[in-house]
């Protein structure tokens, strides 16, 4: 079943500060991922992977083009819909981790990952056992859950950003360079959890510089350089 | 009762002059339960002129302001009789100010500062009104031993949460805050955030806010409305707004942040 489909979508920032210079960055990008698939997105640095995910997530404007996205048994196209309706399809539908967390003072690391299970409805306790689990599985040590992760280490931020994205069971997952700043033994672990997400029927739109993550995780890839407007 | 379906608050064409000086023009928007919107812009741009308007502080010369009463009807607040009005101002809404002396009775006690507002809605015994302010002093991390205390005595930290406890022990469903941290040392402000993310949250209130500080916007409201010499040039979903700003002020205002 079709859970993405990207049609026609185009994407150029308008810089004011420098005269209104244009830069174009991608035009009629055409791309369908369904339930169980997992894309990669490839092509050279700038060449608009992060770009294209972050219009899927309703982050970055979408001017040109249509992102259709199955939100509770209906098409919504992402690139029209109103704040309102991005909140809740962020909120069921689709999942993203970026490279880097926003951390906020005084919210400890355990409460960083329950939140999501908490907006969905669940109870508090049930919410912290999810969220316990997920940090022990990426190996946050126990003394470390009730701080802010303002002071963790690169690598410990990012496994507490994964735990987050993971804590509830989206049927669209965007990952944008999970693995950046892991060791292997957690790659590994990282790994592990995308492969189960996807055998569990989640759609699966990856960025992975590592080749040997990217062909671990993904079945196909789509390269955007096709798809590359020059400025 | 109204559902989570239709909008709390309807803003349209909403227009107010000081002379020849333009306070703000045409701005419109909706705001719906539990949701939170974020109102910034650079001193003069006419957030505070805005936000008085919506709160029933000043008239405006253009534009409706509905409000959709627990009966379920939408209602023209300057189009209500003056003890409706008030009633509803004393229980339904709540205003935060920047400065908590003007929000806050600096002559009572904490716990008469909270008890009041619950006074004026009916409550008459004394006992339940204690409770009341002593639950909410602690809901916003204030020592239940200074319920006695007179306000003066308190950090400005405090004072600023004893407002925000003053403000929500009537339960409204509409909250109007001005610049809630401003003037706090960042650590204090941090605590306040981190305590009106939790209230919005667990209360399911909907907020305006208007602020000057991007992070505070990013990390409080789900819209944002970007205001430059009186207008709304631009709105969106906040991560969008300031990830992905399109219009030229936006742009410089979101490149201007100093990244600590």
């Amino acid at each position: 079943m079709d859970m993405v489909r990207v049609r026609g979508v185009g994407k150029s920032f308008k810089l004011h500060a420098q005269g209104g210079a244009e830069i174009a960055v991608v035009g009629g990008v055409d791309m369908t991922v369904a339930t169980g698939d997992a894309i990669a997105l490839t092509g050279a640095s700038g060449v608009g992977k992060s770009t294209l995910m972050r219009m899927i997530f309703g982050n970055y404007l979408c001017p040109e083009g249509e992102i259709l996205v199955r939100h509770g048994g209906c098409w919504v196209d992402v690139a029209r819909a109103d704040p309102r309706a991005i909140i809740d399809i962020r909120r069921e539908t689709i999942g993203y981790i970026s490279q880097f967390l926003r951390v906020i003072p005084r919210v400890p690391a355990l409460e960083v990952v329950a939140e999501p299970i908490r907006m969905r409805g669940a109870s508090e306790g049930e919410s912290r056992e999810r969220a316990s689990e997920l940090l022990t599985r990426l190996r946050i040590p126990e003394t470390l859950w009730s701080l802010s992760p303002v002071t963790f280490s690169g690598g410990e931020q990012q496994r507490v950003n994964i735990a987050r994205g993971f804590a509830v069971p989206y049927p669209i997952l965007l990952l944008d360079e999970p693995t950046a700043s892991l060791d292997k033994e957690n790659r590994d672990t990282v790994i592990e959890m995308i492969d189960e997400a996807r055998r569990g029927g989640t759609a699966i739109i990856g960025i992975f510089h590592d080749g040997n993550v990217r062909a671990a995780v993904c079945e196909r890839a789509c390269d955007l350089t096709q798809y590359r407007l020059a400025s | 009762m109204s559902d989570n379906h239709e909008p709390l608050l309807v803003v349209d064409g909403l227009s107010k002059r000081y002379g020849a000086q333009l306070g703000c023009r045409d701005v419109g928007f909706s705001l719906w339960p539990g949701e939170v919107v974020g109102v910034v812009g650079e001193s003069g741009s006419g957030k505070t002129t805005l936000l008085n308007c919506i709160s029933a502080r000043l008239t405006p010369d253009d534009g409706v302001v509905r409000y959709r009463t627990r009966l379920g009807t939408l209602s023209d607040i300057y189009q209500m009789s003056e003890p409706e009005r008030r009633m509803l101002m004393r229980t339904d809404w709540a205003f935060v100010h920047q400065n908590p002396r003007d929000g806050l009775r600096m002559k009572v006690s904490a716990g008469a500062n909270v008890g009041e507002r619950l006074m004026a809605v009916g409550a008459r015994h004394y006992g339940n009104i204690r409770g009341a302010a002593d639950d909410w002093l602690s809901k916003v991390e204030i020592d239940t031993g200074r319920i006695d205390d007179l306000p003066a005595t308190f950090s400005g930290g405090m004072q600023q949460r004893l407002q925000i406890a003053r403000n929500l022990v009537t339960g409204p469903r509409l909250v109007f805050m001005d610049e809630p941290t401003g003037g706090l040392d960042v650590s204090v402000q941090a605590r306040l955030l981190d305590l009106m993310r939790g209230l919005v949250g667990e209360l399911g209130l909907a907020a305006v806010i208007v602020t000057h500080d991007l992070a505070v916007a990013r990390l409080l409201s789900h819209r944002l409305m970007v205001m430059w010499r009186g207008e709304v040039v631009e709105q969106g979903l906040t991560d969008q707004v300031l990830d992905d700003p399109q219009h030229p002020y936006t742009q410089l205002l979101v490149s201007s942040v100093l990244q600590p």
